[in-house]
């Protein structure tokens, strides 16, 4: 039996107001994502790429458009809890400790004190950030901060996790480290992943399927499918397949900047035509 | 983490008041009466320890009014703030409202609180009240609002009520705006009280002004300007300490 997908988007357009007129950021978007299937959505910065998950997440809504999410619109999945989510900041609250951190959203489902501790304890040790419980999040690296937001995103055990660029922050090792990490959790719980990101490799080594985005109003420009076997490895990133995956995405990531860049040259457009660009 | 300051610093910041002090002193004598309204610290250290039964008087009416006044306005700025962040509409009417009424001057104000409120605690309390509510509307209410986008998007997610992000979040987060506030609004309270007594009062520093200047008694003036300002002084410090010992600790390196 072939399920439904976790999450539907259907024809999904966003447009907003703002002073200088309306804006476009999404534009019938159309995107399936299996459930525990792990998708990176990668795209130029500003296309619209964060409105995409916002409206998953039921935080904004598409102007037109739907969006389905386990069979409910996205507003049902936010009440019924199934998100976890890491932005591109860890947003830790300052004033608390780090379990405290972590284990806010058991806190507020109204779940009991020794319940709270056991799963933040639990979380924590997951991430590798043991024997830090106590510690406040300025005494946390950058690194370890991320990590925290990672176990406070996984605490209610959700089915989808939405990443919105969470290691942009990041200096290049650590964030290999953590998107080992998180390939590492990811492979335990299997929930289904939406990755927003910006890092082609990043893209490849975590996902399942790569989503490119056409600059803004954002379009699905290609999707690849990531045939890396699992698990996955830095290694794997040297590996000739991988070059060839990166080189696909890349081509339709940049393929409209070439183009431009091209004509600015004087070539003939017909001579940098991308025939194997999916058009959708 | 909060340092403690060297006592180098300690020896320059002591250093710089005796200065002022000896210079002052020097200054008054070289006058040598000719100015009879700066006397010498001195002569104001003098009137200050023979008149020292007539000021505790004074301190415990003047304090009780600032420190009522101060708690009044703490009440209404604080109940209010979280009025304009629960509805814009209720900002945008009382905000004005709040303006208006901090832009009258305190003096052209107390007259009528008197023949409202009569000769009691009343009015000087209500002077305090509005000396010291404003800031502390206004503080409050940027902290409460002060919550980062991300984090107001990781509530949304979690589906947390309004009551929870408030006493989760938004609470503490507004703590250090609050905490500034206080610092601000205790000194105003305790110049307010002090303006309230001005018009029919028989004790308090407010008095103590008044009957020194009208019996040209400018070392008594000057005495209780150092006890006026001592009190002011000691809001301030009560506060300021306050916020070391709380939000001094995750603020400094917040983010």
């Amino acid at each position: 039996m072939t399920a439904d997908p976790a999450i539907d988007l259907r024809g999904v357009s966003k447009r907003y107001l703002t002073r200088g007129g309306e804006v476009e950021a999404v534009s019938s978007l159309s995107l399936a994502i299996r459930a525990g299937e792990f998708v990176a959505v990668i795209g130029p910065s500003g296309c619209g790429k964060s409105t995409l998950l916002k409206m998953v997440a039921g935080i904004e809504t598409p102007t037109a458009g739907t969006i389905t999410v386990e069979g409910g619109t996205p507003d049902q999945a936010r009440r019924r809890r199934l998100f976890g989510v890491v932005f591109q900041d860890p947003v830790l609250l300052p004033w608390r400790t780090l379990e405290g951190n972590v284990s806010l959203p058991l806190e507020i489902v109204g779940s009991r004190r020794p319940e709270r501790a056991r799963s933040a304890r639990e979380l924590i040790e997951l991430v590798g950030l043991a024997g830090f419980e106590a510690s406040l999040p300025a005494q946390l690296s950058g690194g370890m901060k991320q990590r925290a937001a990672i176990a406070r995103a996984l605490i209610l055990n959700p089915s989808i996790l939405l990443l919105d660029e969470p290691f942009g922050a990041l200096d290049e090792y650590t964030r290999n480290q953590l998107n080992l990490e998180l390939l590492r959790i990811w492979s335990q719980s299997r929930v289904t992943a939406l990755l927003i990101t910006h890092s082609i490799q990043e893209a490849v080594l975590l996902a399942d399927r790569v989503v490119v985005l056409t600059p803004r109003p954002a379009r699905v420009a290609m999707e690849v499918d990531v045939t890396l076997p699992r698990p996955r490895q830095l290694a794997q990133l040297r590996t000739r397949e991988c070059f060839e995956l990166v080189g696909r995405v890349s081509a339709a990531l940049y393929d409209r900047l070439e183009r431009e860049a091209g004509r600015e040259r004087g070539e003939p457009a017909a001579a940098l035509a991308p025939g194997h660009l999916d058009s959708r | 983490m909060t340092h403690l300051p060297s006592f180098r610093h300690w020896a320059r910041r002591v250093a710089a008041v005796l200065g002022v002090l000896v210079a002052w002193q020097v200054a008054a004598q070289l006058a040598d009466g000719r100015a009879r309204a700066v006397p010498p610290p001195t002569a104001i250290l003098q009137t200050l320890a023979a008149n020292w039964d007539l000021f505790v008087g004074d301190l415990q009416y003047t304090l009780l009014e600032a420190a009522a006044g101060f708690l009044i306005a703490v009440v209404i700025a604080v109940g209010l703030a979280l009025v304009f962040i629960r509805s814009r509409p209720a900002e945008l009417g009382l905000y004005n409202i709040a303006v208006a009424m901090h832009s009258i001057p305190f003096i052209a104000i107390v007259p009528i609180l008197v023949i409202w409120l009569g000769n009691g605690y009343s009015p000087k309390i209500a002077v305090a009240v509005l000396a010291s509510f404003f800031p502390i509307l206004v503080n409050t209410t940027r902290g409460l609002r002060a919550v980062d986008e991300q984090t107001t998007h990781l509530l949304r997610v979690l589906d947390a009520s309004w009551w929870q992000v408030l006493t989760k979040v938004r609470w503490p987060t507004a703590l250090p705006y609050l905490l500034t506030a206080f610092k601000v609004g205790a000194p105003s309270a305790v110049l307010g009280a002090t303006i309230g007594e001005w018009i029919g009062s028989q004790t308090g520093l407010g008095y103590r002004i008044l009957s020194a200047m009208f019996n040209f008694d400018p070392d008594l003036l000057w005495a209780t300007m150092v006890v006026s300002a001592l009190a002011a002084l000691a809001g301030f410090l009560l506060f300021d300490l306050l916020e070391r010992l709380t939000v001094g600790r995750w603020v400094a390196e917040a983010r």
